[in-house]
């Protein structure tokens, strides 16, 4: 009867201990978004696709990529990112770069 | 109760209506920084004042941006420069109703943007490789969509001019109405700005088409060359409208144009 009543509490211990580690799992710091965290192409920098994003809102792409102000991975990934509503993640990544130039 | 609210909704409306122009006729601006300022702010991005100091910093920025806003902007930004300046004053509670306003437009804007991608994946999907003319058509179209939802968003807002109160009516609708005139001669010119590109782009590739064909040409006729020393520039398909069946190859030489006949 003891000996039931010990493992009992063994079994419990063990879940329990086991459940806290899968909580320290789940409540570790999330991971950066990717546009954060990558690197990124040699023919791709947020500020590029900032530009590209302007540009493609209010201004002549083509002659900009003509210019080498911007890249065409650049305006591809500005496309992407307003659709997929990540502008803003390029500009928090553009904002970091500056602040540590 | 509701209707005081339904009132000041109304009039928040409005005062945004007046707002948004600062937002949606971003392109107004003739001068760089604001112009990338909203342009971002158009596109729903909160960037910092050093981030929009650094990307107008850009050199060559100014040659590609809209070549629209030099001619008879100068006096619509000195309008609006009076109303932001105003308007900055009154703080958070524009700030909470200019996006109050972006939040009703966005809506045209994302449907909008979803019909002109459509086309965009469309052209990418045809053209091998992706190519940049896709991107270039695309930005153009999204530059006229964005130009339609800014008018479209003025027309709706008659409605909320109606609820105002009748003193604040009137004043409300010639800004209303200003703001619809600029609007619709923005639409007009990006609409314009675009077909030119459209046009001149399209002169390019038949001008490169034609490039092509000619080297083609050439390089075929060299081949025929080879084999028919007298003929020294066609490519061996002569306009034949009266034999157009006559595929046997090689059939009347002479008549084939041999110049001399060497």
């Amino acid at each position: 009867m003891r000996a039931r009543a010990s493992l009992a509490v063994s079994i419990v211990a063990i879940v329990a201990l086991a459940l806290t580690a899968c909580a320290g799992v789940t409540d570790a710091a999330p991971s950066p978004h990717p546009i954060l965290a990558s690197e990124l192409p040699s023919d791709l920098t947020a500020r590029g696709v900032l530009l590209a994003a302007v540009l493609l809102a209010d201004g002549d792409v083509e002659q900009a990529v003509a210019d080498g102000l911007v890249t065409p991975a650049e305006v591809d990934e500005a496309i992407r990112a307003i659709e997929a509503d990540e502008l803003d993640v390029w500009a928090q990544r553009a904002e970091t770069e500056l602040a540590e130039d | 109760m509701g209707e005081r609210r339904l009132l000041s909704l109304a009039a928040g409306t409005a005062a945004a209506v007046l707002l948004v122009g600062g937002i949606g006729t971003a392109a107004y601006a003739a001068d760089v920084r604001s112009t990338v300022e909203s342009a971002l702010a158009s596109l729903g991005v909160e960037a910092s004042d050093e981030l929009v100091d650094d990307l107008a910093g850009e050199e060559m920025l100014d040659d590609a941006l809209d070549e629209g806003g030099d001619e008879g902007d100068t006096e619509a930004d000195e309008s609006e420069g009076d109303e932001t300046s105003d308007g900055t004053e009154e703080g958070e509670e524009e700030l909470e109703e200019s996006f109050l306003a972006w939040n009703e437009r966005a809506e045209l804007w994302r449907t909008a943007f979803a019909e002109v991608k459509t086309e965009f994946d469309a052209c990418r999907a045809e053209a091998e490789g992706g190519k940049g003319d896709c991107a270039v058509a695309f930005s153009g179209r999204l530059q006229v969509a964005f130009a339609e939802t800014l008018v479209e968003f003025l027309q709706s807002q008659n409605e909320a001019i109606a609820a105002l109160p009748e003193e604040e009516r009137a004043a409300a609708q010639a800004e209303l109405d200003r703001r619809l005139e600029k609007a619709l001669t923005k639409l007009e010119r990006t609409q314009e700005r675009v077909d030119a590109r459209d046009a001149a782009r399209l002169e390019r590739a038949l001008d490169e088409v034609e490039a092509e064909t000619g080297d083609a040409e050439t390089e075929s006729g060299e081949t025929a060359d080879e084999s028919k020393p007298g003929k020294p520039e066609k490519s061996g398909k002569p306009e034949k409208p009266e034999n157009p069946g006559n595929g046997g190859g090689g059939g009347k030489p002479d008549h084939a144009g041999k110049p001399g006949g060497k």
